[in-house]
């Protein structure tokens, strides 16, 4: 990180009830979670609900946590956050919109004719895409997560990345197809 | 039932991908193209370019398991060939013999020793060009008129020198002006025409000392490179990334803003001043081995109507 406070200065502040820890998590990374909120909802009165609840939720977790990367962190919590806003805002009916478009794509992923294991621990489920994720290469690990956890626009994610637009849909094309696979091999249906 | 749980699947999915590790989240806002091309280097070298000094992967070196024996046994059959040539021929000839192998021997040890040597890809003695400070100056960022007030309009970073000591004595080249590091300026937009003969609003920038031999790889994150100019000569790119020797002027269009975010903030400072990124440049020395090695990020911010740059070094 190049801003002047590092992550772990603002994680002490924010564990010694220092105001000012939020202060400077804003600072740092209001552009970072307000990107990541815009994305997932349309609105803007709802990506700042959102980011201002991103804020509290740190206040609120650190202590007990101690993220060891401050960026990742607060990504997941306003990610989320933004998920569920926008989950409850379509459950009718969903948009053509990055969500839905995601979501559409994730299909790829299921299993067919199985029940979903409701018992199915959460965490399990993750840290087999983690496991499976840290086998791919660096190029394909941001190409999937910008893509899901990011839900970046496939034109933007080329750009970012210099390729074309074909190259990365069939790059992710292949992922979700091998996700599938993996996650079955692992015994686990969705 | 299909259609009912596909929704659930979907979403199960899409909140465990909200869980994954926050390291791997933060790499993979922050993976770039030179990581890239590090990656592929690194899988190079494993496939098979074996660099001097490092050791052998263990599959080749059973498969050099034979041939070692095989010339191990030639070595030895020659020693004894000569030594009975010595023999034969009187210790003088010998003498003679192991003189001018001593002296090959010699040159080979001195040749090796002058050798670059060579380690992760990278040449050890390229430490000049590491020492190499990277020049940028902007085309025509203040002209005559403009100039007293470009000096007021500058913004400094956080660092506590002002704006009239961030421009003097930078005037390198005429109706240029050099871009020292951390420093923001003002840059002034220029209009050109494209290959395709539209007007396109850029800046212009020129890295290096002309002259200079090093060759520079930049990477336009946002925006494409209208052209590149060397020597007097300008040959159209239009692509996001270019090289461009010392001395070489570089178009970057303007007409895009940046929409990614960037888990680091590239330029903090800007942030209370309300300066909105449009560009970043990834700027990175081509060394003679190939190897890419990345020196700083020159970017580029926009408030109103004004263009603002600065250098910052990895």
């Amino acid at each position: 990180m190049q801003n002047g406070i590092q992550d772990d200065e603002i994680v002490q502040l924010l564990w010694e009830r220092e105001e000012e820890g939020i202060v400077q998590m804003q600072k740092k990374y209001q552009r970072y979670c307000s990107t990541i909120a815009r994305r997932i909802v349309a609105n803007e009165e709802d990506a700042e609900e959102c980011i201002n609840d991103t804020w509290l939720r740190a206040w609120n977790s650190i202590p007990p946590h101690q993220p060891e990367n401050l960026a990742g962190y607060l990504a997941k919590i306003v990610r989320n956050l933004a998920l569920s806003m926008y989950t409850k805002q379509h459950r009718k009916k969903r948009r053509g919109d990055i969500m839905s478009v995601a979501l559409e794509e994730l299909s790829d992923c299921l299993s067919d004719g199985r029940e979903v294991s409701e018992e199915m621990e959460k965490k399990d489920l993750t840290d087999a895409i983690a496991a499976w994720l840290r086998g791919k290469s660096r190029e394909q690990q941001a190409v999937f997560i910008r893509r899901y956890f990011y839900m970046m626009e496939i034109r933007e994610l080329a750009e970012g990345l210099c390729m074309k637009e074909n190259t990365v849909k069939s790059i992710l094309f292949r992922m979700r197809k091998e996700l599938k696979i993996y996650l079955e091999g692992e015994g686990i249906y969705l | 039932m299909r259609k009912d749980r596909e929704k659930t699947g979907e979403e199960i999915l899409l909140d465990a991908i909200g869980n994954l590790p926050e390291d791997m989240i933060a790499k993979a806002a922050e993976y770039s193209v030179f990581q890239k091309e590090a990656e592929e280097q690194g899988k190079r070298k494993e496939e098979g370019d074996i660099v001097f000094g490092e050791e052998e992967p263990e599959g080749r070196k059973a498969g050099h398991k034979y041939r070692k024996i095989v010339c191990r046994g030639l070595a030895a059959a020659a020693c004894l060939a000569l030594v009975m040539i010595a023999g034969n021929k009187g210790g003088e000839l010998f003498r003679q013999y192991t003189d001018r192998h001593s002296i090959v021997s010699e040159k080979k040890e001195v040749g090796h020793q002058n050798a670059p040597r060579v380690s992760g890809g990278s040449l050890e003695n390229s430490s000049k060009e590491k020492e190499q400070e990277l020049k940028i100056w902007a085309e025509a960022v203040e002209d005559g008129k403009d100039k007293s007030k470009t000096k007021k309009e500058s913004i400094n970073n956080s660092s506590s020198q002002t704006s009239e000591e961030s421009t003097d004595d930078n005037t390198a080249k005429e109706g240029k002006k050099e871009l020292k590091e951390g420093v923001t300026k003002i840059l002034q937009i220029e209009e050109v025409d494209s290959k395709e003969g539209e007007k396109v609003p850029v800046i212009k920038l020129t890295f290096g000392d002309e002259g200079g031999k090093l060759t520079y790889s930049l990477y336009s994150q946002v925006s494409k490179i209208i052209s590149v100019t060397e020597g007097g000569v300008t040959k159209y790119v239009n692509l996001q990334d270019a090289d461009c020797k010392s001395g070489g002027i570089v178009e970057f269009d303007t007409r895009r803003f940046a929409e990614v975010s960037w888990a680091a903030i590239p330029v903090p400072e800007w942030e209370t001043k309300g300066i909105e990124i449009q560009n970043i440049i990834n700027i990175s020395i081509r060394q003679e081995s190939g190897r890419e090695q990345e020196i700083g990020k020159f970017v580029i911010g926009v408030k109103g109507e004004k263009y603002y740059g600065v250098f910052k070094k990895s």
